[in-house]
């Protein structure tokens, strides 16, 4: 394993590390005393007892010095332990592992959809720069970066929910119930990754080596396929993971307005409810991953590009 | 005998030959004006001149491969008896790689950093003669070791980053002959080379030269280099030839005052006042000169012998037989005011 791997994973580790302090401080950073908000969410009774609050406290160990318990906290996370919601009453993990499914499931699906539409057009306006399709992407691009998502979704749930009536509005059943939110969601990172292969691949297809491939009897076509891409994609990894990572619990409205059952939406939820662990659980989830799918991109990076694993291995 | 007759015919007619060849920006302005170039079949010949003199568009225009900035606007490009001006994109991917092929200054930015040595040294393998992968990449072994690469199995799975500049010189020169090409145009393939690996790739060049009937446009800023490698020598000023004829003779009589002031830069011997030579001003305006020869500004013999001076600026010269094989656009040429030998 070459050696810029070991130390994305260190690195990895440490910032964990970090996370799950700041993640532990969470209800710390928050209003009152957390022995108050927990019995609170118990009781409707505003006059709380003195000694029911001093109970809880106890029961719940909030008397102990902070380091322990952060410590008797990290034990109970690491063995997916996070708590319980105190809306729900279930299991915080078991919800966010639910939630998390399905985001990863819409992200994904979007994501996916938007590399599929921008790596040929991209490529296909870089390599004719001031052409018809540069000028048709170029406008694509602007459209789609200014159209906001809560003004798309709700027209797309008029046209195929509605009048169509060939799509479900909302709600999580089978695939056809991806199609509208994943449509809606992909429309900037398509915009944003577009934007990037044409960036990239502009440079990559004036690079010498294409040149000298040329040179030895490639089309231009077959040199961009053989030597350009791999190289012009690059960038676009970086910013799939960044997109990835930020869709997780960054697709509140998306999730909200076609209610999709995922971290955007149980985390708004959270917030409305005041359920703290529900939010402590999931900004550890959330950040957590993202971390990790940005050392996955690191190390996919040093798979795509040898001069990487030469200039730390050996 | 008809054959014959037609054999005959291909070996006297020369394997490239340039005539008039124009290359323009988008805006017009001339990088090319009007050159002439011809190369015999197993002739090597070398194009010289400062950066900017337009040696490497001349040869990207050859190859049809100029830069999207500049337009071929005017001339004539023959290629063994091929018009390579009429030919289609298709037609030209068919020549390049097969029977010409080309090398450039910086050997690893011209290597794909994440495809491997032999996937690019296969390539015209497998479009130019049909070799499966597999086929290909065994050929590909022979190659890299008949170029004098160490261990060719080994780095032929290697990458770019893991090559020295002379190495991958080397892999450029195998993915080069690989199809077997006629004619190979060098563009200053030993510049950015250490001085002893320099060597070693010319000698390189010279055996493949000699080994496989082959032709080299070597182009070069280099005149070092030149006396023992080219059998002729072109010498390239502000996108005209202002001198051509036998390397030999050249180099020790030139007839131009440019190839004069060149040779003498290279020999790096210093000057009378200790000094060592060097040009004065510099060749990127010369472009622009509309009347007159295009290095009147810069020329000795102009402030030698100030008579010229009307003929020099208003009329450019001609480019005009001064001996056998051997022409100069120059009118103090002409008149035979040349100072004679150089050294």
């Amino acid at each position: 394993m070459p050696k810029i791997i070991l130390q994305r994973v260190t690195i990895l580790v440490m910032m964990l590390f970090i996370v799950s302090v700041a993640a532990f401080c969470v209800p710390l950073l928050s209003d009152g005393d957390p022995a108050r908000t927990i019995l609170l969410s118990r009781v409707s009774d505003l006059d709380l007892a003195p000694e029911a609050v001093e109970a809880i406290r106890k029961e719940l160990g909030l008397d102990r010095p902070l380091p322990v318990q952060y410590l008797s906290w990290l034990g109970a996370a690491l063995q997916g332990d996070l708590g319980y919601s105190f809306a729900s009453r279930q299991p915080v993990a078991a919800e966010i592992a639910r939630a998390l499914g399905v985001s990863i499931i819409l992200a994904l699906s979007a994501l996916g959809a938007a590399l599929l539409v921008a790596l040929p057009l991209g490529t296909a306006a870089a390599m004719r720069p001031g052409g018809k399709i540069d000028g048709f992407t170029t406008l694509v691009i602007q459209t789609l970066v200014a159209t906001p998502e809560y003004w798309f979704a709700p027209i797309s749930i008029l046209v195929f929910a509605l009048w169509l009536g060939i799509l479900p509005s909302a709600g999580w059943q089978g695939w056809e119930s991806l199609v509208l939110p994943a449509m809606a969601l992909m429309l900037r990172p398509m915009a944003y990754f577009t934007q990037v292969t044409r960036a990239s691949m502009r440079e990559v297809v004036a690079a010498p080596y294409i040149t000298a491939a040329r040179a030895r009897g490639l089309s231009m076509n077959e040199a961009v396929v053989h030597h350009g891409l791999r190289n012009g994609s690059l960038p676009v990894v970086t910013f799939f993971a960044l997109w990835f990572a930020g869709l997780l619990g960054g697709s509140v409205v998306i999730e909200v307005i076609f209610a999709v059952p995922g971290m955007g939406r149980l985390l708004y939820e959270a917030v409305v409810n005041n359920d703290v662990p529900v939010l402590q659980g999931g900004f550890v989830a959330l950040v957590g991953l993202s971390i990790l799918i940005n050392t996955l991109a690191d190390v996919l990076y040093v798979l795509f590009n040898p001069a990487m694993r030469g200039s730390h291995g050996h | 005998m008809l054959v014959h007759d037609t054999s005959r015919l291909n070996r006297s007619t020369p394997l490239l030959e340039v005539r008039k060849l124009r290359v323009s920006l988008e805006n017009g302005d001339k990088v090319i004006d009007g050159v002439d170039l011809t190369i015999g079949r197993r002739e090597v010949v070398a194009l010289v001149g400062e950066s900017g003199s337009g040696k490497s568009v001349t040869a990207q225009a050859l190859s049809r491969l100029l830069p999207t900035a500049l337009r071929m606007t005017g001339g004539s490009i023959h290629f063994d008896g091929q018009d390579i001006v009429a030919k289609s994109d298709a037609e030209l991917n068919r020549l390049r790689g097969a029977e010409i092929s080309m090398l450039f200054q910086q050997p690893q930015v011209m290597l794909d950093p994440t495809s491997r040595v032999q996937t690019q040294v296969a390539e015209p393998l497998r479009k130019h003669r049909g070799l499966r992968r597999r086929q290909a990449f065994a050929r590909v072994v022979d190659l890299l070791r008949s170029v004098g690469i160490p261990d060719p199995a080994v780095r032929a799975r290697a990458f770019s980053y893991q090559l020295s500049g002379g190495m991958a010189q080397r892999v450029m020169i195998a993915a080069a002959m690989a199809a077997g090409p006629k004619l190979l145009i060098a563009d200053e393939p030993t510049t950015a080379l250490d001085v002893t690996v320099q060597a070693q790739i010319l000698r390189l060049l010279k055996k493949e030269q000699e080994r496989h009937d082959l032709s080299i446009l070597l182009i070069t800023h280099d005149l070092s280099i030149v006396s023992a490698f080219a059998d002729r020598i072109v010498v390239m000023y502000a996108g005209r030839v202002l001198e051509e004829g036998p390397t030999q003779e050249v180099m020790r009589r030139p007839a131009h005052p440019y190839t004069r002031a060149l040779i003498r830069c290279s020999l790096l011997v210093p000057e009378s006042d200790g000094k060592l030579m060097s040009i004065p001003g510099s060749g990127s305006q010369a472009l622009a000169i509309k009347e007159g020869c295009r290095f009147a500004p810069r020329c000795s013999l102009m402030r030698e012998h100030p008579g010229l001076s009307s003929a020099c600026c208003s009329r450019e010269p001609e480019i005009a037989p001064f001996a056998e094989h051997w022409q100069s656009r120059c009118h103090a040429s002409a008149e035979s005011l040349h100072e004679g030998d150089v050294a």
